[in-house]
């Protein structure tokens, strides 16, 4: 069931397409083999017909279910189908209190099912009647006031992360009472959604940041440089996103940051990204770190697929900008920006 | 102890059971073999019903307001009230020769065109198409791979055929565009010349130009970007768009034919009404010969063949697009240098004279500088906008030389005719022009006094 | 046995008044239970056609269209077999709107409710039997308007069950009723709006109904503390959707004004920009759509789940032969669900652009409205431990209830911690969580339910043997359907997306997307086993007495079926709804001093 590959397949249109690099999962998946589902309902069929003589069996259908998802969560965490690369500090904090979520509802969830199997499996009381026991003030008193316990713990221990992602701290990502005169931000662009892509509008590094990045963000300027779909920064990089929408509500979802923030029509939402690790291998290859919209805005929703790059560096980022400014200022065609293939490169492939 | 409460162990119990799993089984393989990735051979390309728009001059200007979303067909009867002809595909049957030539358009159409599971360009037995149509990066894989990829990625707008009129379509606007009339508003080519003749005189688009489209997108319409597609999946769209586009222009002209009542070909067919046919087929031989021979003789031509006539005529045809196609890079427009240093800002004056040649020749469709532009018919017959030019927002692109060549070549087939500079230097005057056009949605980049004049007084 | 008391003695209505403008609650409960069953049967296939599109995004659907040939039009074979993206958005918010609207409210408020209200306190009747028909009536428009909207130019709804505006409310200054924002948000969504106002008034004089019936038509000795916890859980929703419902009729009809008066009440004031069409200037706010909704429909989550606690509430002391453990703290916690159940809408925003600050007080409510389910989970294991178990499929089936609710309440744990929400938000981590607490909870209740109550409603049982199979099944592969679904919300996988292939980090997850689809289409098939138990039961079930299960509740003091009017006598009740085990000669003691 559990295979060594390293690879993951895929059907496209276009054929097979194979996903170098894919972590291996529980099983491989091929267009003939659908005979997971099946195997699973046989064993559901084996335990009601067992049961049909030995009322017990019932015990082993709901164990059987708490190990095939107990498997297929450390499985899935094993091979890496989980929370996608972190791409940042603040990334980091939230993997951390995700896996402390999932340790302590893991131990309730285990806990429950415990009882119920171990309940289950009971031989019937002595003469075949309970106890007549109507309920216990302290056992209701210690389930009570364990879960407030732990709960209010989750929801104090969470509250520095949000302060720092949304909250008033200096640098939060989306500050609630946003100050342009104290912003950190050395990198400053809008987003905006429209159905169905990202524009980008970077303002210009040679000029002075705006006064007030809300209003530059509603008024382009002769100087912004302009992208589609690609969000760019470098390694490092404050980035301020003032993310606006010309047509319905737009997410723009960044998974590797942990970063998600609905566009609102008729608003502008300022938002910070810290960029602490970059995408870029050492040997110049770019690991494919995508941008998604998490809220649905029409037919085309699934459409609205972008990628982020951030670079090594300030000046690896420069670079790209300024050819970005070099290819939006071109007076005439060159050749280079739009080569046509030549056609003994075209019948090779 | 209630009695209902039994385990039962009857073993026709288990049976039932076992049954009943079965058959579940069996639905679940039936449905789960339904994955299928290939196109099956029945699908092929819808021959073209709706009504061909043929405008030799557009009406001045179309009723305010576009069709409402699902009602794009709404323009077409708004044409047909300005009194524009419309050709219907379904007239043909009237004809007694009608459904005979449909037959044989067809037929050369699905020989040269194959189905969108296995397209092509050029029928294998003919070497002189398929060595231009390997030049322009034709070939049968090359196209299926496009195939494939415009059906994940395409078809919902732009429909099986190229006819923009897939299911998405009718919600957006402008419309996704109908590849089948072989007309480009975002390219960079001349115009070709010709003497004489009824052909209208079209420029083809470089291969550059559909890809900038696809990498770029078209801003300021439904057209998204797609450059995150890989190169040989953009490059195998841009071949598929071309056969889609030649495929459906090869339909258009073979449509038109048979239905256009211009004056010379009703002449020709009251010298010889019984030969109705023949003399429609004729005509579509002279078009299609004429742009490499103006003085080629239509009489031999038709002497010489042996075949049906319409099919010569169409091969013919399919030759000169495919010729056409490919020398359309010769045919590209070279932007003239502009006379204003690179590295220096442009000069008010630069600015200043562009409004002046603004105010002179596109302010009557730019209105209020396009923000109270009047809406005009295209060529297909729907309704566009002159562009709002105080907004930043670019269609064709927001490089300069993008500028220049709506500027200097016009978008012909909605009605924007080039610049008609006279007097002067025409470098200065094409580059005042779009030094102004870009600095306009700008109130920094203007003068003063232009500045108030457009974007009223205050500065921010 | 059953003769019909003194005031309906001689009353014998005709076909029409007995069967479809009927006053009897229990037929009433009867209509919703049918209607209930058939959207299910609706409900599940567009389900199934959203995990087809999922599962096997690019390749050919082409079969359907031979099974179904009216899906030819939208599956059409010039596209490879492949749907539109527009239809496949219309699929899943069908879905939704007739799962929750159609199926799981009416099913658990409308049938059960008044099924058992009446019967468990000991009343003839509901408070007012004529509001009562008119309320089932009002769910004819809602049924017909979100039928007929598959087939209106433009298509059903297909701006999700949410409705979130611009997307759905954007109209053009001409009036026209198509939406300029996508093709299935015009006269579709106008449809959607008038058949959630209709619904939304069944909900609400339903719901005065069943207030004032508990409040006012108790048996003797039938204190509020006597009550079963299923009359207390229904007392509570009815509570709920009376508060609620307001806003949420206030918003629908502000939408509906918006598409069809060219208001703009979710139009900001620069309005939206499609392409070349424009909506011109507005001067409202999208937010406000979202506040008021969720104010609705965040309680509604309650509404689905609180009256499924009550009913597997009582069905676990029935098998288990033991007192339910902890009847006040149940009580209580079910009341406190309800009360936090109103200042936690927010945390369905916390990433909508609403003020960061909010977000931590919803936060704080979300946190605390986990205690009480926790201690309703632990009081339920109680109930079980050291009992006699009677594997009956109503049993496992409310088994299954209280395994599955763990899962449910604690994958929403997730969703509380804002930081994690941020990430989880809108993808498959969220579809799972409402499955599990929407379809593994409140509709294995349900079949719990309808196993349970089956003898009292037709006089006959259902097959044990076959509600068994049905369980094991759909236990299993319910959850190879949806727990699934949290690893690909974990990974990132956005919901709602018509093909996840396009992406490369969605690409490895694809297998498990196949997996699930495979899983969902057997549950699917394994559903038809209850609906063959249940519609073959009524002609060839064995036939029930009074009180087949043992059970103490006063309904099972009636005949089975009840007649007009419910009870010979009215009952006098001197003792609490769950005395079961114990030393005494029987091992249980009915509510009625008569037992």
């Amino acid at each position: 069931m559990i295979t060594e590959g390293t690879s993951t397949k895929v059907s496209g249109l276009p054929g097979t397409v194979e996903i170098a690099g894919a972590p291996p999962y529980l099983f491989e998946w091929s267009e003939s083999a659908h005979w997971l589902p099946l195997a699973i309902t046989g064993l559901a069929l084996i335990a009601w017909i067992v049961s049909l003589r030995f009322k017990r069996a019932w015990a082993a259908l709901f164990g059987f279910t708490l190990a095939l998802m107990a498997l297929w969560t450390l499985q899935s965490a094993r091979s890496g189908l989980w929370l996608p690369e972190s791409a940042s500090l603040i990334a980091d904090e939230v993997d951390g209190l995700f896996h402390l979520v999932m340790a302590l509802t893991s131990i309730f969830y285990l806990l429950t099912q415990g009882v119920l199997i171990w309940t289950l499996l009971q031989p019937a009381p002595p003469g075949g009647r309970a106890a007549r026991v109507h309920g216990n003030h302290l056992l209701e008193l210690v389930w009570f006031t364990v879960p407030t316990g732990l709960l209010v713990y989750i929801a104090l221990v969470q509250l520095p992360t949000w302060a720092k992602m949304k909250g008033q701290v200096p640098g939060a990502y989306l500050a609630a009472g946003y100050q342009p005169a104290s912003d950190p931000a050395d990198l400053l662009l809008t987003v905006t959604g429209r159905q169905w892509e990202w524009r980008m509008r970077y303002h210009s590094p040679d000029q002075p940041m705006p006064v007030n990045p809300l209003f530059w963000a509603a008024t382009p300027a002769a100087e912004d440089i302009h992208a589609v779909n690609e969000l760019h920064a470098w390694q490092g990089a404050k980035v301020r996103m003032m993310l606006r929408t010309t047509d319905v509500i737009h997410s723009f979802f960044l998974p590797q940051f942990r970063f998600k923030q609905d566009m609102l029509p008729g608003k502008t939402i300022p938002a910070l990204l810290h960029t602490d690790r970059s995408n870029i291998e050492a040997d110049g290859t770019e690991r494919v770190w995508e941008i998604a919209c998490a809220e649905l805005c029409g037919g085309n929703h699934y459409r609205m697929r972008g990628k982020v790059v951030i670079h090594r560096d300030k000046k690896e980022f420069m670079d790209w900008l300024n050819r970005q400014k070099a290819s939006q200022s071109e007076r005439k065609e060159s050749a280079a920006a739009l080569p046509t293939p030549k056609p003994e490169a075209r019948e090779n492939q | 102890m209630p009695s209902m409460i039994r385990n039962s162990t009857k073993a026709a119990d288990s049976l039932r059971g076992c049954l009943v799993a079965g058959l579940l089984c069996l639905g679940c393989m039936a449905l789960a073999g339904c994955g299928v990735t290939e196109i099956p051979d029945s699908v092929v390309y819808p021959l073209r019903s709706n009504a061909l728009v043929f405008l030799e001059k557009a009406p001045a200007t179309a009723p305010p307001g576009f069709p409402p979303p699902g009602k794009p067909e709404m323009s077409l009867d708004w044409l047909a009230e300005q009194q524009v002809p419309l050709f219907k595909p379904s007239d043909l049957d009237a004809k007694p020769w009608g459904p005979v030539w449909r037959e044989e358009l067809n037929s050369v159409l699905v020989r040269h065109f194959g189905s969108p599971g296995k397209p092509r360009v050029g029928a294998a037995d003919q070497p002189a198409l398929a060595t231009l149509a390997a030049e322009l990066f034709l070939s049968p894989a090359e196209l299926e791979r496009g195939s494939h990829q415009y059906r994940r990625s395409c078809l919902h707008c732009h429909g099986v055929a190229g006819e923009g009129a897939g299911a998405t379509s009718a919600w957006l606007n402008p419309l996704p565009r109908d590849f089948r009339q072989g007309e480009y508003k975002f390219i960079s080519t001349a115009e070709h010349k010709l003497k004489s003749g009824f052909q209208p005189l079209k420029a083809r688009p470089r291969r550059a130009d559909l890809l900038r489209t696809l990498h770029h997108g078209l801003e300021g319409t439904s057209m998204p970007s797609f450059a995150l597609l890989a190169e040989e999946d953009i490059q195998a769209l841009a071949s598929y768009t071309l056969h889609l586009a030649i495929r459906g222009e090869l339909e258009y002209w073979g449509l038109l034919y048979a239905l256009k009542e211009d004056a010379e070909t009703l002449r020709a067919i009251e010298k010889n009404p019984e030969k109705e046919a023949q003399v429609r087929a004729q005509r579509l031989i002279s078009g299609a010969l004429e742009w490499e021979d103006p003085e080629a003789d239509v009489e031999e031509f038709v002497a010489r063949e042996k075949g049906p006539l319409l099919t010569a005529g169409l091969e013919r045809l399919l030759e000169r697009l495919l010729r056409e196609y490919a020398t359309a890079d010769k045919n590209a427009m070279v932007p003239l240098a502009n006379p204003y240093p690179a590295d220096q800002p442009v000069p008010q004056t630069s600015i200043a004279n562009g409004l002046k040649i603004f105010q002179v020749q596109c302010v009557n469709c730019h209105a209020g500088y396009g923000r109270q532009s009047a809406l005009r018919f295209d060529n297909w017959g729907g309704v566009v906008r002159p562009a709002n030019l105080t907004i930043p927002v670019y269609k064709g692109g927001r490089r300069p030389v993008d500028l220049y060549y709506r500027v200097a070549r016009g978008i012909p087939p909605c009605g924007m005719p080039k610049a008609n500079l006279q007097d002067g230097d025409p470098a200065h005057q094409v580059w005042d022009l779009v030094h102004f056009l870009m600095a306009l949605p700008y109130p920094e980049s203007l003068p003063e006094t232009i500045r108030r004049q457009i974007h009223g007084g205050a500065k921010q | 046995m059953s003769h019909p008391n003194a005031l309906h003695a001689g009353h014998h209505p005709g076909f029409v008044r007995t069967y479809i403008f009927s006053t009897d609650h229990k037929m009433i409960g009867l209509q919703y239970l049918f209607s209930s069953l058939f959207f299910l049967l609706v409900g599940g296939g567009l389900a199934l056609l959203v995990r087809l599109q999922v599962g096997y995004p690019n390749e050919s659907l082409g079969l359907l269209t031979r099974l179904i040939p009216g899906l030819a039009r939208h599956i059409p074979e010039s596209w490879g077999g492949r749907m539109s993206p527009e239809f496949y958005t219309m699929l899943f918010t069908m879905h939704a709107s007739v799962m929750i609207f159609l199926v799981i409210i009416p099913w658990l408020t409308g049938a059960f409710g008044n099924f058992l209200i009446p019967l468990m306190i000991g009343a003839r009747d509901m408070a007012f039997p004529v509001l009562n028909m008119l309320s089932y009536w009002f769910m004819w428009p809602a049924f017909g308007l979100l039928m007929a909207s598959f087939f209106v130019d433009g298509g059903a709804s297909g701006v999700g069950w949410t409705a979130y505006p611009t997307l759905s409310s954007a109209a053009l200054p001409d009036g026209t009723l198509a939406s300029p924002a996508a093709r299935h948000a015009g006269l579709g969504q106008t449809f959607w709006l008038c058949a959630l106002l209709f619904a939304g008034s069944s909900s609400l004089m339903g719901s005065i109904n069943y207030i004032t019936t508990v409040l006012h038509l108790r048996a003797p000795g039938m204190s509020l503390l006597r009550m079963p916890l299923t009359v207390w859980s229904l007392f509570i929703t009815a509570i709920l959707q009376a508060v609620a419902l307001p806003p949420l009729t206030v918003a629908l009809i502000m939408q509906l004004s918006d598409k069809v008066f060219g208001t703009v009440f979710f139009l900001p004031p620069g309005g939206a920009q499609f392409g070349a069409w424009s909506t011109g200037a507005g001067g409202g706010q999208p937010l406000l759509w979202q506040h008021l909704f969720w104010f609705y429909s965040h309680p509604a989550v309650y509404i689905m789940i609180l009256p499924a606690m009550g009913m597997v509430s009582d069905i676990l002391p029935v098998f288990a032969r033991k007192p339910l453990f902890g009847y006040r703290p149940m009580v209580y916690s079910m009341a406190s669900i309800a009360g936090l159940g109103f200042i936690v809408w927010g945390h369905h925003m916390f990433q909508s652009g609403m003020d960061p600050r909010l977000g931590t007080g919803f936060m704080l409510a979300t946190i605390l409205i986990a205690v009480p389910s926790a201690v309703k989970t632990f009081n339920w294991l109680a109930t079980l431990w050291g009992s006699d178990i009677r594997f009956s499929a109503a049993m496992l089936n409310a088994m299954g209830f209280v395994s599955m609710f763990v899962i449910g309440g604690l994958s929403g744990i997730f969703m509380a911690v804002t930081p994690v929400d941020v990430h989880i938000h809108d993808t498959y981590f969220i579809v799972g969580h409402i499955h599990y607490v929407l379809f593994l909870s409140s509709l294995f209740a349900l079949y719990g339910a309808t196993h349970f109550w089956y003898p009292k409603m037709f006089g006959r049982m259902m097959s044990e043997n076959v509600g068994r199979l049905h369980f094991a099944l759909t236990f299993v592969l319910a959850n190879c359907t949806f727990y699934p679904m949290h690893i690909l919300g974990i990974g990132g996988h956005p919901r709602r997306y018509y093909d996840p292939t396009l992406y490369e980090f969605l690409q490895p997850m694809q297998s498990l997307n196949r997996f699930m689809t495979i899983s969902a289409i057997l549950l699917g098939f394994a559903q038809l086993l209850f609906l063959a138990n249940f519609f073959l039961s009524l002609f060839l079930g064995k036939r029930a007495d009074a009180n087949p299960w043992g059970a103490n509740t006063l309904e099972w003091q009636a005949p089975s079926p009840p007649p007009h009017g419910n009870f010979a006598l009215p009952p006098v009740v001197v003792r609490g709804p769950y005395e079961y085990g114990g030393d005494g000669p029987q091992d249980h003691q009915p509510q009625t001093a008569s037992a």
